[in-house]
């Protein structure tokens, strides 16, 4: 009985030692099938990084990006940067395509098609284009300042912030415009 | 690289992915501001080399950008194999870009005559 020792079956079997011999075997067969159903294995004591690396692969992250409350500051450097990625994302594209099929991609195809969709689509178009391209210039000339040491402080930023705000409507009003 | 209980690692210090990378980065940024107003206030077809210029700085800005998101999101230190893959994809897409917009300047009529034209299309 040296597998009692691992399957940790001790202690049940004890309990079974000191009833009578009639119902002994039912209490051994009641305490120990039911309760020993997982096995245990040995491990050395290297496992236990592998144990605690797979453990905290599982574990969930506390929520930090959705429940941070939303600031000028980081919603401005963010749309910065998704204004940025997308105005390069249509870089790339249109150069891309271009590279593959000059004919389709022609910059008279491009006219003809444009100017053949209906006008609000034209200005849709144009506010689309124009507002993530004031805000990112805007805001560029923004982080040149403080690059150069300017509106540092809280205030600094917010305000610049707000003007970076009211120059994009302006400047996407002036563009769409145009 | 060790155990995950050991501090990260940071890599070397070297000049050209640090401070001349970060001054480069600005000058450029800096740059486009009067190539930009430059090339849209002149006649396109008339300056090429302009037009050539803004497209060179814009497809550089474009990718130190995509490039910083990468850095961010997509680290090597985290991501072994998905970041340097990425990072690779991005130089070989920056190259077929440069291509697409020699092509475009020299072929067809260049980046600031396009948008001239589509915008008052």
């Amino acid at each position: 009985m040296m597998s009692t020792r691992v399957l940790g079956l001790g202690p049940a079997l004890r309990k079974a030692v000191f009833s009578p011999r009639i119902v002994r075997n039912q209490i051994v067969l009641r305490n120990v099938a039911a309760k020993r159903g997982v096995q245990t294995q040995s491990l050395p004591p290297s496992a236990s990084i592998e144990i605690l690396n797979k453990q905290r692969l599982k574990r969930p992250s506390s929520p930090h990006f959705t429940i941070y409350q939303p600031q000028l500051t980081w919603l401005g450097s963010i749309a910065n940067r998704m204004t940025g990625a997308a105005l390069s994302v249509l870089l790339y594209g249109f150069s891309l395509a271009y590279l593959i099929s000059p004919t389709n991609f022609s910059s008279a195809k491009v006219v003809e098609y444009v100017k053949q969709v209906p006008d609000s689509v034209k200005y849709a178009g144009k506010v689309i284009l124009a507002a993530p391209f004031a805000f990112h210039s805007f805001n560029g000339l923004r982080h040149l300042g403080w690059d150069m040491g300017y509106f540092l402080s809280l205030k600094g930023a917010y305000r610049s912030g707000y003007a970076v705000l009211g120059a994009t409507a302006l400047g996407t009003v002036a563009l769409v415009l145009m | 690289k060790g155990t995950v209980n050991d501090p990260t690692t940071f890599p070397p210090p070297s000049k050209t992915h640090g401070s001349y990378h970060w001054a480069f980065e600005r000058l450029l940024s800096a740059a486009l501001v009067p190539l930009t107003g430059a090339a849209f206030v002149m006649s396109p077809t008339a300056h090429p080399v302009l037009d050539g210029l803004l497209g060179v700085s814009l497809v550089m800005h474009s990718h130190i950008g995509f490039d910083s998101i990468l850095v961010d999101y997509v680290h090597k230190r985290k991501f072994p194999i998905l970041g340097p893959l990425a990072s690779w994809t991005l130089r070989a897409t920056t190259v077929g870009v440069l291509v697409g917009v020699y092509k475009f300047n020299t072929e067809d009529v260049g980046l600031t005559e396009l948008i001239a034209k589509v915008w008052t299309a």
